[in-house]
Parts: structure tokens; C-alpha cells; sequence
């Protein structure tokens, strides 16, 4: 790309608006950018004591500081009495369990769903996207006989269980709207110029769906990790993931030690915006961001 | 019944930037119809969003009946845009639609009904009130977006390209209901084209753009006979040229010197056209008189209406159309006679001004 | 050309697995549960009494009525604040895209730490609070009002409403764009003013996907657990910590009433997924 590509293709990204005459911006623009700025800043606001009660150790009221800053709570998250590391581990591994799982069971169901037509599909559809409404506490608590029968109960396994009927019905939704779109001659034409299927789907499949595969590994990612609920009733204390840690501290009044959990608990979440900020517009995040604890 | 006049009418996006419409100055006449006629992008739905009022000018005025509108809103100022894509409200019925303008002034529902029953009529689709529009065709629903446009008896009508989405076939009974309708109600409209057919098939005035520019308003007729430029006369078909020097009333070309009375331009270098139909194939068995030159026959097509002859001229390929008899004389590599009568010969100067 | 029947169910094998392994048999387990009726441990007769003894339960309706309450009105202020800001982003202006970024911003963020967000600025001695003392308009912390584990569950709405209004906010964002500015301007030349395009075009146009989302949002937070218990009053619970409760109980018998109470709330969620369906359907059809 020379400076000049750069340029011309700078100015193609500018919005067009009309000109203006007089000086500065109008009533309604600055009514807007009010509105505009309060709302971003209810929607900020919320991060800004958890990180100065990180670093706190003495803060009451009605100081707006900290009295006393200290790397206190930080000190002990980094210790290994506080299990934080080996939370993040469990949490981790289950949560990329759930990711493969989930991407690898979702490719072929939405390929299924978003391109074809068969009898049953609208039954399918509600049955596979059921588990985005239906809350994971009543299938946590239904599972549980069935695990105990089996010996799931209180393992990572049957936490993973659990975490894969959201997260891969998410991703299948994710999944079947990418290839909704998805046009296949491009496949065919690959076949007839001489490509197996495995090459097919390497060379012609996978990079078509490639943008899909991000949103729906990176959002079931989080799905997983942000889980509470599903983990605490199949695994009561045994496995202790970062969501559990966090809601113990939270219910033990120590605010310095849960706000700094809160923060490692949402690092996460914070990389996924990063990398969605890059990836997707502002019209494409609607395929993204899900409320779910 | 309204004039409409836009004067030095600008429209600048991007300061610093070549504007969208540069200083455009037209007159349409109380109950005329004028088209606005160009390529893509040459500004002309820009003008007509500024004369609906959706658009504020960056500079000139806008006047109905000599009463400049800029400080009207556009809900105020009467001008009614119908778009290509007519735009009618999905989840509402035809009638809805239809009768939406006078429902935003508040009129009793009977009222409305009666009017909106008026309007479908006047559109030839009487009883359809209750249909929804995703069950009507394009050109029922071209008609609706017309009638919706029309209930309120605006001052002015702006039509986007008003045939561009139908049908061969469609494209006539559309022409023909907006014609009837325009005249019935005498309503001053302007619509956006860029098909010059189109244009001339509607217009009583055309208004050609380029980038922005105004290059000529005439009648379809003047556009034919006597464009300004060498451009405006490509945008109307595709006469012929020969480039050459005008002095007094005597063009000199490469291949003579023509009798020309008809020019653009006073003197100096510029370019002979003269329609295809318009060149007369004569016999050539004595000497050639003034404006009358031998071809040879290039290539010949017969199409039962009209025979199509590419021939040469000194180096100078033109196209001739004439009737069938002519036709059977001449195979291709022949010579042929050609008269370029003086009356239709245009003279204007090189390059789109 | 579609291929074979039996490939397409082949493709959809793994994801049916999970779904009626995990998924509907916690379910069936769970209806089961609640019935009464589990062979595995020697009860065979099914019967409602577990269903009786919930309503009989003096929690119950409270706890229903609380559960409705604060996902109703989760949702509609959501929703509101949703279609307000999707029309305030939807104009191009200076700084429009760090603006639609920074809205856009806590759609990953976890709903506890939402929630800690909340208790710390909300509550009695939170930082709002503490502002409030600072510009001289409260003495001590109990003169801020109650916002948090209060009788009106306006922290747990805050936290819901905090999270609901970016995620509905880019769907209408969405449709906005796609709409284009072209119906207000046909509109405008009929003579409809601000209010009367907002009410008459702009609104029709964009709620059969607001709503679909909404009732997304609706479902989520009639079943949601956290929330409810880190902000709420110890009474009424909502249906969801009332059930973990239940079912936490050492008394075993309590169980199948926890499931009935688990069945109940999943069965509030399904109606809503159904009314997204019919919603979305019909918002296609209408094209």
C-alpha cells in the first residue's frame, strides 16, 4: 500500500456531513453529545470503584479517595492461599473445553440449520436455541441425578456438561447466521478443479467462515467462564472456577479483595472487546455481546 | 400551480471540495413539467432533495411563486418527492399510505377515506384501500407512492427517476397516467432522470447536468437540433462529426467546405453534426453539388423500417440511416453520394464546455 | 442441491447429542423430579404434590410476583433507553464511532461484576454517595436513599437495566441503519413533523426486532440467579434463589419442590421464546 492508497483510502472512510455554516455545532448537537456523555458515563462508571478498591485498604465514607492505598488485596490474589491461581486454571480449561466443543459441534449444526431445508427444522431451531432462554439453573438442577448415577457430580467434566448446552447454542447461532449467508458454488467450483473435501473445506470453507468461528469461540469462551449458577449446583465446592471465588468474596464483605477479583475475573471479557473492536463494526457486535452471569 | 424558481442553487458536501451542485439557476413555469437530466452523481437528486427541503443549500435561493422557501420546513413547504423505490410504509395498508399527509394534518377519517378513495381512482387502482403493498406490483405500487404524493395537491411534485423500475410495457402506462395526471391537476413537477428517453418522452423542458453544472435547458426538440456542446449532443444519441474551422456561414473540414448556417459559436475551430438520419442519400451521376460529398459503403445493415449504412469519408467513418429503397442500391464498397443539408447541420464548439 | 437427508441429520448429530443428552434430559429429569417419580430410587408413583406444596409455600407468590416484576420492568426501561440511544448514535457526528464503542463497551463484562459495580456506586456509603456528601447534600450514609437490597429491587434493576440497554441498543442501531434516512424524508414531504415520524414510521419500522430482543432479555432476567441474590432483600427472593435455596435444603423432601419451582421458571422462559419466535417470523414476513 503506498501513502497514496493510504490517503485515498483514509478519505474514503470519512463520513460525509453536511457542510456547515457559522461557527462551532448547533443546539442539537450539543443536546446529543450531553445525553451522549452522561449515558457513557453510567455505562463507565460502575469499573471506576472496583479498580480503586483494588488498591485500597482503608476507604469509608464520605472519602471519595482511598485513605489508605495499598496492594493488599492484589498481594493476596497473587498468593497461593487465596486457590485464585488455581481457580483461573480451572476456569480456564473448562471454558476452552467448552470453546472446542462448542465450535466443533457448532460448524456442522449451523451449516445444517442456516443452508438447508428438511422436515422438522423450525422443531430443531426452538430445541438447539432453547437453551439461550431456558435458564441453566433448571437444567443444572435437573442433570444432577444423572450425574450423580454416573459419577459426574463434583468434576470438571460434568461442569463442562453443563457450560457446553449454552455456549453450543450460541455458537450454533452464531454459526447458522454466518452461513445463511454462505454461498456454496465457491465449494463446488473448488470440487470441480479437483480439490478433495478436506482441502475444500480448508481452503474455501474455513476462510469464508473464519469471522463467524472468532465470534462464536470468543463468546463462548465467555459464556463459560462467566458461569455461576450451572457449576456451584453441579460441582458444589469441588471445583472451584474464578466465578465461584469471586461470589464467596463478594458474600465475605472484604470489598478491596473482591473488587480485585472482579478485575483478573474480568480480563477476559476486556481482551474480547479488544479484539472484536477490531474485528467487527458497530453493526456486527449485535452478533456478539450476551447478558449472562 | 406554482413557478418554481431555483437560483445560483450550490450545494457544497465537503468544504474545500467540488460541489455537488454548482450554482444552478432554472425557471419551471406554472404546471410545466421538467426534467432533470444527466449521468450518476451529476447532482440532480441532490437538487431535488434541496428543493423538497430535506437538504439545505449551502448557498442560493429557492423561490415558490417568487417567495423564497429556504426558512420553510419541509413538512410546510408543499413539495412532495415521490422516490424510485417508492418508499410506501409496510406495515400500513394502501390506504394508510395514501391517506398518511392529510392524517398528519388532523383531518376527520371520513374525510380522508373519501379522499383516499379519489386518489386511488385517479391512479387506476380503485378498491385496493385495504391490500397491503408487499401484495401489490411494482407498478401498482409506483401508482400508490404516486397517489400518497398527490392527496395534499402540493406545489410542487419531485419525481426519482419515476420509470426507471418498471417494465417495458409498464414504463408506457406509467408514462401515460403521469402525463394525464399532471395536466389534470396543473401541477408544477420536476423529475430526476438519466435516461435522455425518458426525459424527452415526459418533459416539456429538460435541464442536462454534468458534475454538478447546468449545461443546457431547452425542449427535447432543441436538445436534438441545437446542443451546446459536444458532450450534451453524445448524451442525445449519437450523431455524427467532423471537426473542422467555421467562418461567416462555411465550415472547412478534411474532406470540403460546408454550407452551415446553424452554429453555437460565431467562428473558430469547432465541430460539424449533423444527425444519421438526417444525411440524404443522392443519385451521383453528375458532379457534386455544394454540401453533397462521395462515400464509400463501409458496412450496411437493413432493418425493414430504415437501412443503416457505415460509410467513409475522407478517412472519417459516419453513419447514415435512410429508407429501404436507398438501400437496395448500394453494397458494401460502393461509392455513394451524400447531401449534408445545410438546415440540418450543427456547428458547435469542441469539447463539453 | 441439498445433500442426502442422512448427512444433514449426521451434521446436526453432535449438537442434538448435547441437546437432548444434557439438555432435555436435565429437563425430563427434572419434570420427573418434581413429579415425584424416579425409579432410580424406588418412587414410582407420580403425583403433583410437589406442585401442590409449592403453592401452598407462603414464598411462592411473592416470589413470582417480585420475579415478574423486576424483569418486566427491567425490560421495558431497557428497551425505552434502548430505542432513545439507537436514535441519538444513529446521526453522524464528531466522535460518533468512539461513542457507539464506548456504548457498546460492557456487552462482555460479567454480570457479577456489574453487579459489584453497582453495590459500590449505589449503595448507602457507595461512591454516589459519597458524592452526594461532598457537594454538602447528605450528612451521614444513612441519609442516601436505599437503592440496594431494597424493597424495590432498584439495584437489581439498575444492574439489569446497566446490561440490557447496550445489548438491545445495537440491534436498533442495527435496523436504523438499514433502514436508511429515506422514509422520514418521504414522510417529511407529507407534513409529518419530529414526533409524528418517530411515532408513525420510525417506531413501527424498528419494533418487531426491538421487541424480539426484548423478550431475549425479558426470559434472561426472569431466570437469572446472580444478580437477585448478591442485590436483593432476603424476602421476598426471587423464584431462581428461592429454588437453589430449596434445593441446598437439608431436608431432601424439599427437593422435588425446588425442581417444580425450577420446571415453573423454565416453563415462564419458553413462552417467551416462543412469543421470539412468532415475533421474528412476523417481522420477516412484513418485509
Amino acid at each position: 500500500m503506498t501513502a497514496q492508497d493510504v490517503r485515498s483510502s483514509l478519505r474514503r472512510k470519512a463520513p460525509r456531513r453536511p457542510a456547515r455554516r457559522g461557527i462551532g455545532i448547533s443546539v442539537a448537537d450539543f443536546l446529543r453529545w450531553a445525553a451522549l456523555t452522561l449515558l457513557v458515563l453510567w455505562l463507565l462508571l460502575p469499573f471506576v470503584p472496583i479498580v480503586i478498591w483494588s488498591f485500597s485498604f482503608r476507604w469509608t465514607f464520605p472519602d471519595l479517595l482511598p485513605e489508605t492505598w495499598s496492594l493488599r488485596a492484589w498481594g493476596y490474589i497473587a498468593s497461593p492461599t487465596s486457590q485464585v491461581a488455581s481457580a483461573i486454571w480451572d476456569s480456564a480449561r473448562i471454558a476452552l473445553s467448552v470453546t472446542v466443543l462448542s465450535v466443533l459441534i457448532a460448524i456442522p449444526a449451523g451449516r445444517a440449520l442456516g443452508m438447508y431445508r428438511f422436515p422438522g427444522k423450525g422443531l430443531i431451531e426452538f430445541l438447539i436455541l432453547a437453551p439461550n432462554i431456558v435458564p441453566s439453573l433448571t437444567v443444572a438442577l435437573g442433570i444432577q441425578v444423572l450425574f450423580i448415577r454416573y459419577g459426574l457430580d463434583n468434576t470438571a467434566a460434568g461442569v463442562v456438561l453443563v457450560h457446553l448446552v449454552a455456549s453450543m447454542s450460541y455458537a450454533v447461532l452464531v454459526m447458522a447466521g454466518v452461513f445463511a449467508n454462505y454461498d456454496p458454488e465457491a465449494e463446488e467450483v473448488a470440487r470441480t478443479l479437483g480439490a478433495n473435501r478436506f482441502q475444500t473445506f480448508r481452503h474455501v470453507t474455513l476462510p469464508a467462515i473464519f469471522p463467524g468461528i472468532v465470534v462464536a469461540s470468543l463468546f463462548s469462551f465467555l459464556i463459560s467462564w462467566d458461569q455461576y449458577v450451572s457449576t456451584i449446583i453441579v460441582a458444589g465446592g469441588f471445583v472451584k472456577t474464578l466465578s465461584v471465588l469471586v461470589v464467596a468474596a463478594a458474600g465475605s464483605g472484604d470489598r478491596a479483595i473482591t473488587a480485585a477479583l472482579c478485575i483478573v475475573f474480568v480480563a477476559p471479557a476486556i481482551l474480547v472487546l479488544i479484539v472484536t473492536a477490531r474485528y467487527l463494526t458497530g453493526e456486527n457486535a449485535a452478533v456478539g455481546g450476551f447478558g449472562r452471569s | 400551480m406554482t413557478k418554481l424558481q431555483l437560483t445560483e442553487l450550490t450545494q457544497t458536501y465537503d468544504r474545500g471540495k467540488r460541489p455537488s451542485v454548482d450554482a444552478l439557476s432554472l425557471t419551471v413555469e406554472t404546471g410545466r413539467i421538467c426534467a432533470l437530466l444527466g449521468p450518476s452523481g451529476c447532482g440532480k437528486t441532490t437538487t431535488m432533495k434541496m428543493i423538497a427541503g430535506i437538504l439545505k443549500p449551502t448557498g442560493g435561493d429557492i423561490l415558490f411563486d417568487g417567495v423564497s422557501v429556504l426558512s420553510v420546513r419541509a413538512e410546510r413547504r408543499g413539495a412532495v418527492m415521490v422516490f424510485q423505490n417508492h418508499l410506501l410504509f409496510p406495515y400500513m395498508s394502501v390506504g394508510d399510505n395514501v391517506g398518511f399527509a392529510l392524517k398528519m394534518q388532523g383531518q376527520p377519517r371520513a374525510t380522508i377515506r373519501a379522499r383516499v378513495d379519489e386518489m386511488l381512482e385517479m391512479v387506476q387502482l380503485p378498491g385496493h384501500a385495504n391490500s397491503r403493498p408487499r401484495q401489490l406490483s411494482g407498478g401498482q405500487q409506483q401508482r400508490v407512492a404516486l397517489a400518497r404524493a398527490l392527496i395534499t395537491n402540493p406545489k410542487v411534485l419531485l419525481l426519482d427517476e419515476p420509470l426507471s423500475n418498471l417494465d417495458a410495457h409498464l414504463r408506457d402506462e406509467m408514462r401515460n397516467l403521469i402525463l394525464r395526471i399532471q395536466r389534470q391537476l396543473a401541477i408544477t413537477t420536476v423529475f430526476v432522470t438519466h435516461d435522455q428517453e425518458e426525459a424527452v418522452v415526459l418533459a416539456d423542458h429538460i435541464a442536462l447536468m454534468f458534475d454538478g453544472i447546468l449545461q443546457q435547458h431547452a425542449t427535447p426538440e432543441q436538445f436534438y437540433e441545437c446542443p451546446v456542446s459536444e458532450r450534451v449532443s453524445r448524451f442525445f444519441g449519437n450523431p455524427n462529426f467532423l471537426p473542422g474551422r467555421l467562418s461567416g456561414n462555411r465550415f472547412e473540414t478534411p474532406v470540403g467546405t460546408f454550407d452551415a448556417p446553424r452554429s453555437a459559436m460565431v467562428q473558430g475551430p469547432g465541430l460539424l453534426s449533423i444527425r444519421p438520419e438526417a444525411i440524404r442519400v443522392v443519385p451521383g451521376n453528375v458532379q457534386p453539388a455544394a454540401n453533397e460529398r462521395d462515400a464509400r459503403v463501409l458496412s450496411h445493415v437493413y432493418v425493414g423500417t430504415h437501412a443503416r449504412y457505415t460509410v467513409d469519408i475522407g478517412g472519417h467513418v459516419l453513419e447514415v440511416v435512410t429508407d429501404p429503397e436507398a438501400a437496395r442500391s448500394y453494397g458494401d464498397g460502393d461509392i455513394v453520394r451524400l447531401r449534408f443539408p445545410p438546415e440540418k447541420i450543427w456547428i458547435m464548439a469542441t469539447q463539453g464546455s | 442441491m441439498q445433500p442426502a437427508r442422512w448427512k444433514i441429520w449426521l451434521m446436526l448429530a453432535p449438537a442434538l447429542l448435547i441437546i437432548f443428552g444434557v439438555f432435555i434430559g436435565g429437563l425430563g429429569l427434572g419434570i420427573s423430579r418434581s413429579l415425584n417419580y424416579m425409579p432410580i430410587i424406588g418412587l414410582t408413583e407420580p403425583n403433583l404434590e410437589a406442585y401442590r406444596n409449592l403453592l401452598a409455600l407462603p414464598e411462592f407468590l411473592p416470589s413470582l410476583g417480585v420475579t415478574l416484576y423486576i424483569a418486566i420492568a427491567s425490560t421495558a426501561i431497557s428497551m425505552t433507553l434502548a430505542v432513545a440511544c439507537g436514535l441519538l448514535l444513529r446521526r453522524s457526528f464528531a466522535g460518533k464511532r468512539l461513542m457507539t464503542f464506548l456504548f457498546t463497551f460492557n456487552l462482555p463484562i460479567p454480570h457479577i461484576v456489574g453487579a459489584m459495580g453497582i453495590l459500590l456506586v449505589f449503595s448507602q456509603s457507595g461512591f454516589l454517595a459519597r458524592l452526594a456528601h461532598g457537594a454538602g447534600l447528605i450528612e451521614r450514609p444513612m441519609d442516601f436513599p436505599v437503592l440496594v437490597h431494597d424493597p424495590w429491587a432498584i439495584g437489581i434493576i439498575l444492574e439489569y437495566v446497566w446490561k440490557a440497554v447496550p445489548f438491545i441498543g445495537i440491534v436498533v442501531l442495527a435496523v436504523l441503519q438499514s433502514i436508511g434516512d429515506d422514509f422520514e424524508a418521504v414522510a417529511r414531504t407529507l407534513g409529518a413533523g419530529p414526533w409524528q415520524r418517530f411515532r408513525y414510521v420510525v417506531l413501527p419500522l424498528i419494533m418487531p426486532a426491538t421487541l424480539s430482543v426484548s423478550v431475549l432479555v425479558l426470559a434472561f432476567t426472569f431466570g437469572e440467579y446472580l444478580i437477585p441474590y448478591l442485590l436483593g432483600q432476603t424476602y421476598p427472593e426471587t423464584l431462581p434463589v428461592l429454588a437453589v435455596r430449596l434445593f441446598t435444603d437439608p431436608d431432601l423432601n424439599k427437593r422435588p419442590e425446588a425442581m417444580a419451582m425450577a420446571i415453573v421458571i423454565a416453563i415462564v422462559s419458553s413462552i417467551m421464546v416462543l412469543i421470539y419466535m412468532a415475533i421474528s417470523r412476523r417481522a420477516v414476513r412484513s418485509d
